[in-house]
């Protein structure tokens, strides 16, 4: 099956700038669309080889490929089946950086415990931004997909994080991010952990987070790493 | 619009029990017929609604693209996945567009579902949980891996540390045990220096019980030759007596010089005699005092009277100083005997001095008695040596002419019954001005016998 390619929609001069990242995910993209995990590996290995650092490995290789995933299937070109596939085999592809990413993690920085609210199924953005935390000096607690709340809220009273990160990919798992975080709320008592939630529909509508009751959100792993960054920078 | 183009051309019979969705759509999108399927999945009518508004955002865009581009003649049908938002959201209904239009020019779509075996539905929900799972717990796994990782290199770490400890602290041990070495050689040094010294010890107590044994024969020796010897001295003397007092008939002048230089002989002889008894009895312990109240000023006035003839004979003059009455509680022979070696020594020794002697209450209790002489006095190297026995200072050889003579017991034989009755003798002299002995003594002595 063939592909478009990612670079089609940048502006000239990034492209110039981030040839090697470009192609990278370009050829991670062919990959996993066309079911070859093998290949989807090599490509991973050899820009790691060729430098390329593991954080930028995801934002600029797993996270764009996996989106235009979305894309051709919404514009009809694969099946959910194809996605689901494209998805395992990254989520893999992750999993063989683990190795090095909590080698050269300190895991010494604030704990943040993370997980898809009940029902959810798309779990790799949350997994994303875990990691990347994770490679910030972050300790993450990495729950999964369609977590049941109660179990959530046991887990963060016991471990008492200082976030709680919650996503939903669609609408009509909202709800169950908001019965998570009153949940939360009345769960912690004093010690309030800092929510934070991502997800397609918290990027379309910004005022849905603070309406829920959370107090971060972002639109993609990068920004959300960002954005934590920051609240606890001091 | 009119209700003519709201109006579907109807489902073939055939269709309305079909196993999956059958939906006719008008070109915007609104659903003109259902074969009912979708009202039972989804739990809310369909018909007349835009379809849109049950799907979800991609959904919809995927829906929107599909009305707006008809699929070019020739291109095989692809099944569509549209993700509806209802009670059933998660898996994606997958539909075939078919395409008619009718003889009014309207276009129709018509989407059927291709109807998927629930079981493969059901083990392809059960594969992704499953997936999702493991992934999660890769991840936990992994991260937990390297923090043992983390702790094993710590581990190893306060392992080396602990082996350099170790080698100090090895170090260090055997330091100490070369400092307990030395100083256990230090203590068998010492032992072996205590034996040494518990040896001479030993051999010190059998001196000592050997010099005990000599000075104890001594003393008998003393004590058994001045009886023996007292026997013939009083003998010659009562000869000589007889002979004075010309029993034997007249003697020459010759004669009788002769005898009283015997006489003076014998009698000095006996003094002699009696001192070594007395020293003898002193050393010996068996001296046993009687205490009683005795008054010092009236004890030396007394005992200058019974020396003056001795004192007036050698030209000497005797004199008391003033003093309030002292008493004391002691044995007044044995006081009375140190007075007159005192007094003695000093009419013998004070070359023709007068003899002062008082009496006072000592500060610190008890009582004092100072004997003064003007003689040569004594020089201070000799203080020591002049209470010990037979010691006599610049004894001259013509004694007899002057008639300064002593047997050189006295001192000793004072200083001694001192001490027994408590008290002592100490001495202070000028040469060429005079010595004073002065004789302290308790205000009272014990029962006890007083050791020698």
């Amino acid at each position: 099956m063939s592909t478009a390619g990612l670079t089609a929609a940048t502006p000239a001069g990034e492209r110039r700038a981030r040839p090697a990242r470009d192609d990278a995910a370009n050829r991670f993209l062919d990959a996993i669309v066309a079911g070859n995990r093998r290949r989807a590996f090599e490509v991973a290995d050899a820009a790691l080889a060729g430098g390329m650092e593991i954080r930028a490995l995801y934002l600029d290789v797993f996270q764009p490929a996996l989106r235009e995933v979305g894309r051709l299937w919404q514009q009809n070109r694969i099946t959910v089946a194809d996605e689901h596939l494209a998805t395992a085999i990254t989520q893999a592809a992750m999993a063989r950086l683990y190795e090095r990413l909590f080698a050269s993690a300190t895991g010494s920085g604030p704990l943040m415990v993370a997980a898809c609210a009940e029902g959810e199924r798309h779990e790799v953005g949350l997994r994303m931004v875990c990691d990347i935390l994770e490679l910030e000096g972050w300790d993450t607690v990495f729950l999964g997909a369609a977590v049941p709340t109660a179990d959530l809220v046991r887990m963060i009273c016991e471990r008492q994080p200082q976030v709680v990160a919650l996503s939903a990919s669609i609408a009509p798992n909202v709800p169950r991010v908001e019965e998570a975080i009153r949940a939360i709320r009345q769960g912690c008592g004093g010690r309030q952990p800092l929510i934070v939630v991502g997800g397609r529909p918290f990027a379309a509508d910004p005022q849905l987070a603070p309406r829920l009751g959370a107090d971060v959100t972002a639109s993609d792993a990068a920004q959300a790493a960002e954005r934590l960054k920051e609240r606890f920078a001091a | 619009m009119s209700s003519s183009t709201r109006a579907g051309i109807g489902l073939h019979p055939a269709l309305r029990a079909f196993p999956g969705a059958v939906l006719e759509l008008a070109p915007d999108g609104v659903v003109l017929e259902s074969n009912g399927f979708l009202e039972r999945a989804l739990g809310r009518a369909v018909a007349g609604q835009r379809l849109d508004g049950l799907l979800d955002d991609s959904s919809r865009l995927k829906l929107a693209e599909m009305l707006r581009r008809p699929a070019a003649p020739g291109e095989p049908p692809t099944a569509w996945e549209l993700m509806l938002e209802g009670r059933d959201t998660l898996s994606p209904h997958a539909f075939y567009p078919v395409r008619s239009d009718d003889e009014g020019g309207d276009e129709r779509l018509w989407l059927v579902e291709c109807p998927r075996d629930p079981r493969f539905g059901a083990v392809h929900e059960e594969l992704a949980a499953v997936n999702s799972e493991q992934a999660a717990t890769q991840r936990q796994l992994a991260k937990e891996k390297a923090r043992l990782g983390r702790a094993l290199d710590e581990l190893e770490r306060e392992l080396s540390e602990n082996a350099v400890l170790g080698r100090q602290l090895q170090h260090q041990n055997e330091e100490m045990e070369a400092q307990n070495q030395e100083l256990l050689a230090m203590t068998e040094e010492l032992h072996s220096g205590q034996e040494q010294l518990m040896a001479l010890n030993h051999q010190l107590q059998r001196r000592s019980r050997e010099l005990q044994l000599a000075l104890s024969a001594r003393n008998r020796f003393y004590a058994a030759m001045s009886h023996e010897l007292r026997t013939p001295v009083n003998a010659v003397m009562g000869y000589n007596d007889l002979l004075l007092a010309s029993v034997y008939g007249p003697l020459n002048e010759q004669q009788e010089l002769a005898i009283e230089r015997s006489q003076r002989a014998a009698h000095h002889l006996r003094e002699l005699v009696n001192d070594v008894l007395d020293l003898s009895r002193v050393e010996s312990g068996r001296t046993v005092l009687e205490p009683e109240r005795v008054e010092l000023g009236a004890l030396v006035d007394e005992v200058l009277g019974s020396l003056r003839p001795m004192a007036q004979a050698m030209g000497v003059e005797l004199r008391l100083g003033p003093g309030d009455p002292v008493h004391i509680v002691s044995d007044r022979k044995q006081v009375r005997q140190v007075l007159v070696h005192l007094v003695s020594n000093a009419i013998r020794f004070g070359a023709g001095a007068p003899v002062f002697a008082s009496v006072r209450a000592a500060r610190e209790g008890g009582a004092q008695v100072e004997v003064v002489d003007g003689g040569p006095g004594i020089p201070p190297e000799d203080h020591l040596r002049i209470f010990d026995e037979f010691v006599q200072l610049a004894r001259d050889e013509n004694g007899d002419s002057t008639g300064i003579d002593g047997t050189g017991l006295g001192l000793p034989i004072a200083r001694r019954l001192a001490r027994l009755l408590g008290g002592d003798i100490d001495l202070s002299s000028t040469v060429g001005v005079g010595s004073t002995f002065r004789l302290t003594l308790p205000e009272r002595i014990g029962v006890a016998p007083a050791q020698p």
